[in-house]
C-alpha cells in the first residue's frame, strides 16, 4: 500500500519509562495481511507483548490503531482500536472507541500510537503533529473525568479542537474494568484498558494535528462519500438509530424474552416497556449527537429535572448500560439510570461489568448469602435505586464493598464466596443478550478472545429475522460469518452501525478508491480469518483452550422461567464442536497446523 | 442591502463535522480539519455543537484591517476572497473578526476565509441536518 493514500504508513511510539518517543514505519504488507485497526493491533500485541506479561506491569502496552479509512470522507470511519493484555480477563483484549479522538490522531500524521513502559509519577502526554511532550499530571490525578478533561484542556491553552483521551479515578485506582474515555461520552469501554493506562501513571493523551489525509482518487471519494451519507440517512436502520439510538433494541430484545433481567435469572423485564426507545425519545431526549464523519447521530442528548429539582444534562445512556444497570438490577427509573450512567462515566469504568457486579451482589443479598454486614449496610435488593447508585460510587472510589467489586466478577465472587452468581466468561461480564434466547450469541460469548463480548459477532439479529434463534444447527457457520464480518469492520475501524447503509460492495469500493489498492472479498475474508486465528493463538499460548470457552452453569442448566424464550438453555458442547470444525480448529479449540500454515501464522504459535 | 450568507442553527447540529470534511475535500482534495473554513466546536458539558464560520459582514472588519489589500469582496456571491499571493499571514483580520472566523493555513503563510464556494457552499450541500444553510442576510 502506498504510504500516502488513506494510511500514513507510520506509528508513534512513546516510552513512559525513558520519556522517549520515536516514529516507526509500518511495513506496507501488514495492511494487506491485517487490514488495520483491530487486525494491526493483533499483529503488534502478539509481536511485542508476550503472553506471560503482567497486565498491570510496565511491559504491557496500549496499542492504538486507526483503520485505513480514518479521517477520510467515507462516513463512520471514526473508530480506533486499542489492543492490550487485559487485567480483567488476563487474556488478549481489544476495545474500540468512536468520537473524534481517533481521526485526530490520524491528522497528526500517524496511523497508530503505542504507549510503552511506566512513568515514575503521574503524567499526561501532548501530541501536536510529530511533537510529543510528557508533562506532569500530579495536580490532575484524583479528579473525575470532566474536571480532569478541563484541567488538561486549560493546560494545553484551552483550544477546544484538541481531542483528549483520559482516565478517571477508576483507572488511577486500577479498577479492573476501568475505561479510557475520549470526549466525555465515548469510551474504550471493555477489558480494563483504563486500568492499564492507570498502571502506567498516564492520566491523558491530548492530540492536535494538521497533517493531510490523502486519498488515491479524490473525485470518486467525494462522490461515493456523498452517496453513502445519503444511503445511511435513508436506510431503515439508520433512521431507527437516529430516532432512538441503540435504545431501539430494548423493545425487540425484551419482547423476544432474552433481555437479561435480575442478574440473568430472567429474560423478560416486566417494566421494560418504560425504557423503550420511543419512551426515551418522548420523555428525556433533547437532541442528537454524532461521532466524527457520521450522518446518523445515534448519540442521544438527554435532560431531566430530578426529584430534588436539579437539572441533569448528559449524553446517553446507551442500550447496554440501560440493560446492565436497569433490567439486570430490576430498575426502571430514568433518573436513576441517568445518574448511574454518569457515575460510571465520571469515575471512568465500564457500565457492563459494573452492572453485572452489582446484580451479582443484589442476588446474593436477596438470597441471604450476603448480609448488611457484607454490603456496608446497603439494602442491596433488586429494584433499590439508591443501593445501585451508592454501590457504583463505592466502586469508583474503591471503598468497602466497592473495593471488592472493583476487582471484577471472578475475584470479587471468590472473596464473597458467591462464585455461582458471577455471570462472566473468561472474567468478562456478559452484556444484555441472554444466550438462551439466541444460541449464536452463546458461541460469540464463549469463543471471544476477550471474554463475553457481544460485538465479536452480533448473530441475534439474523437469528431473530430467520426464526432460528433456538436452533443449534448451522450456528457454527453463522458464527464464523459474523465473526469474519466484524473482524473486517473493526479492522477497517468503521463504526458497526454503518452496516445499516454501507454494503460490503461499497465498503470494498471505498477501500479501493481511498487506498488505491483493490482488495477483493476473498482477500478481506482471508485477512479476517487470519486476525481471528492470531487472537486465538495469543490465548492458546497462554494455556487457554476449549476449557475456557465456557458459560456459567446458569446458562447451561437453568431454563429461562418466563417470556418468549421460556424453557431454553444453551447446548454449548454441540455448538462448540460445530464452530471449531467450521473454523478448522481441533476439538480442543486450537487452530490446526494446516490452518496456521494456510494463514501464514505458524511463527506466532509457541 | 440584502445578500447571501451562511446561517447556522446550533440546536440542529449533531457535531458530525462532515461540513469540515467537505470544505477541505472540495478546496484541497484532501481532508484535514485545520484547513477547514468552517469549524465545529463540541461543548460536551452543555451538550451543544457550535460553528465558527464567516458571516460575510456588510461592514467587513477583516477587509478594513488588511494592510496588504489581500482581501476583497466578491460582487456576485458577497464572499470575502483572499489573494494568497498578497496575504502575508499577519493575522490582523483574525484579530478584527467579531466571529473568530479567519484561520491560518496550517502550512502556508496565508489566511483561510470562507469563499462561499462560488455561491453553492459544499458545507451546506453535505449537512445532513440542514443546520448550516445559505440565506438572505442583512
Amino acid at each position: 500500500m502506498s504510504n500516502n493514500n488513506g494510511t500514513k504508513g507510520k506509528l508513534l511510539r512513546i516510552n513512559l519509562t525513558t520519556g522517549e518517543s520515536k516514529e516507526d514505519a509500518i511495513d506496507p504488507k501488514l495492511w494487506e495481511s491485517f487490514i488495520g485497526g483491530r487486525g494491526l493491533g493483533a499483529y503488534y500485541l502478539t509481536k511485542e507483548v508476550p503472553p506471560d506479561v503482567e497486565p498491570l506491569g510496565a511491559e504491557n502496552k496500549l496499542i492504538f490503531m486507526n483503520g485505513p479509512l480514518a479521517g477520510t470522507l467515507i462516513p463512520g470511519n471514526n473508530k480506533i482500536c486499542v489492543t492490550f493484555k487485559s487485567p480483567l480477563t488476563n487474556t488478549y483484549s481489544y476495545s474500540l472507541c468512536g468520537g473524534h479522538w481517533g481521526p485526530e490522531l490520524k491528522f497528526t500524521g500517524f496511523d497508530g500510537l503505542i504507549i510503552e513502559g511506566k512513568a515514575k509519577s503521574p503524567v499526561y502526554i501532548t501530541i501536536n503533529n510529530n511533537k510529543v511532550e510528557i508533562r506532569s499530571a500530579e495536580t490532575m490525578w484524583g479528579n473525575l473525568i470532566p474536571e480532569s478533561e478541563k484541567l488538561i484542556r486549560e493546560a494545553v491553552g484551552g483550544d477546544k479542537t484538541v481531542q483528549i483521551a483520559l482516565i478517571g479515578p477508576a483507572g488511577e485506582k486500577l479498577v479492573n474494568y476501568a475505561c479510557i474515555t475520549a470526549g466525555l461520552y465515548r469510551e474504550f469501554g471493555r477489558g480494563g484498558a483504563g486500568a492499564v493506562m492507570g498502571s502506567k501513571n498516564l492520566k491523558g493523551i491530548a492530540i492536535t494535528g494538521s497533517a493531510d489525509v490523502n486519498v488515491a482518487n479524490p473525485e470518486e471519494v467525494l462522490q461515493l462519500g456523498k452517496e453513502l451519507i445519503r444511503d445511511l440517512r435513508e436506510s431503515r436502520g439508520g433512521k431507527v438509530r437516529r430516532e432512538f439510538g441503540t435504545m431501539e433494541l430494548v423493545e425487540r430484545v425484551n419482547n423476544a424474552g432474552f433481555w437479561i433481567t435480575r442478574n440473568f435469572t430472567e429474560g423478560y423485564f416486566e417494566e421494560g416497556y418504560k425504557l423503550e426507545g420511543k419512551r426515551m425519545r418522548e420523555e428525556i431526549i433533547i437532541g442528537d449527537s454524532s461521532c466524527f464523519g457520521c450522518p446518523i447521530g445515534c448519540g442521544k442528548r438527554t435532560y431531566i429535572i430530578t426529584k430534588n429539582n436539579e437539572k441533569f444534562l448528559m449524553e446517553g445512556p446507551e442500550f447496554e448500560t440501560v440493560g446492565m444497570l436497569g433490567s439486570n438490577c430490576g430498575i426502571s427509573s430514568w433518573e436513576t439510570l441517568l445518574k448511574a450512567s454518569k457515575i460510571c462515566d465520571t469515575y471512568g469504568f465500564d457500565t457492563i461489568n459494573a452492572g453485572a457486579c452489582v446484580s451479582m451482589v443484589m442476588e446474593a443479598f436477596e438470597s441471604g448469602k450476603l448480609t448488611l454486614k457484607d454490603t456496608d449496610g446497603i439494602e442491596l435488593s433488586f429494584g433499590n435505586d439508591e443501593a445501585l447508585l451508592k454501590t457504583l460510587e463505592k466502586i469508583g472510589r474503591r471503598e468497602g464493598l466497592g473495593d471488592i467489586l472493583a476487582r471484577g466478577l471472578v475475584e470479587a465472587s471468590k472473596i464473597l464466596k458467591i462464585e455461582d452468581l458471577a455471570m462472566h466468561s473468561k472474567g468478562q461480564s456478559f452484556p444484555v443478550y441472554d444466550p438462551r434466547g439466541a444460541k449464536g450469541m452463546a458461541l460469540t460469548y464463549a469463543t471471544s478472545p476477550k471474554g463475553a463480548h457481544h460485538m465479536l459477532a452480533t448473530t441475534f439479529g439474523a437469528e431473530l429475522s430467520t426464526g432460528t434463534r433456538f436452533k443449534i444447527e448451522g450456528k457454527g457457520n453463522l458464527e464464523r460469518d459474523h465473526q469474519f464480518s466484524m473482524a473486517i469492520v473493526d479492522s477497517i475501524a468503521l463504526c458497526s452501525t454503518m452496516r445499516a447503509g454501507i454494503s460490503l460492495d461499497n465498503l470494498l469500493k471505498a477501500y479501493s478508491i481511498v487506498t488505491g489498492i483493490d482488495h477483493d472479498i476473498t482477500s478481506f475474508l482471508k485477512a479476517a480469518e487470519r486476525i481471528i486465528n492470531l487472537e486465538r493463538i495469543y490465548n492458546v499460548n497462554l494455556g487457554l483452550d476449549r476449557n475456557q470457552d465456557t458459560l456459567p452453569k446458569r446458562f447451561l442448566e437453568e431454563t429461562l422461567p418466563s417470556g418468549e424464550s421460556k424453557g431454553h438453555i444453551v447446548e454449548l458442547d454441540a455448538l462448540l464442536d460445530d464452530y471449531y470444525n467450521v473454523m478448522g480448529w481441533n476439538s480442543k479449540g486450537v487452530p490446526t497446523e494446516e490452518k496456521l500454515k494456510e494463514l501464514e501464522l505458524t511463527q506466532y504459535f509457541n | 442591502m440584502n445578500y447571501k450568507t451562511l446561517k447556522f442553527e446550533p440546536k440542529k447540529c449533531i457535531g458530525c463535522r462532515l461540513c469540515e470534511q467537505m470544505c477541505v475535500m472540495t478546496h484541497f482534495k484532501v481532508t484535514n480539519p485545520k484547513k477547514s473554513r468552517i469549524r465545529i466546536i463540541r461543548d460536551d458539558e452543555n451538550q451543544l455543537d457550535s460553528a465558527i464560520y464567516c458571516h460575510s459582514c456588510v461592514d467587513a472588519k477583516c477587509i478594513e484591517a488588511c494592510e496588504f489589500d489581500a482581501l476583497s469582496r466578491d460582487s456576485e456571491t458577497n464572499a470575502i476572497l483572499v489573494s494568497e499571493e498578497d496575504c502575508v499571514g499577519c493575522k490582523k483580520c483574525i484579530e478584527e473578526c467579531p466571529y473568530d472566523h479567519p484561520v491560518m493555513h496550517p502550512s502556508e503563510e496565508y489566511i483561510l476565509i470562507c469563499d462561499l464556494c462560488e455561491g453553492n457552499p459544499a458545507c451546506v450541500e453535505i449537512c445532513p441536518e440542514n443546520a448550516i444553510t445559505i440565506g438572505e442576510g442583512n
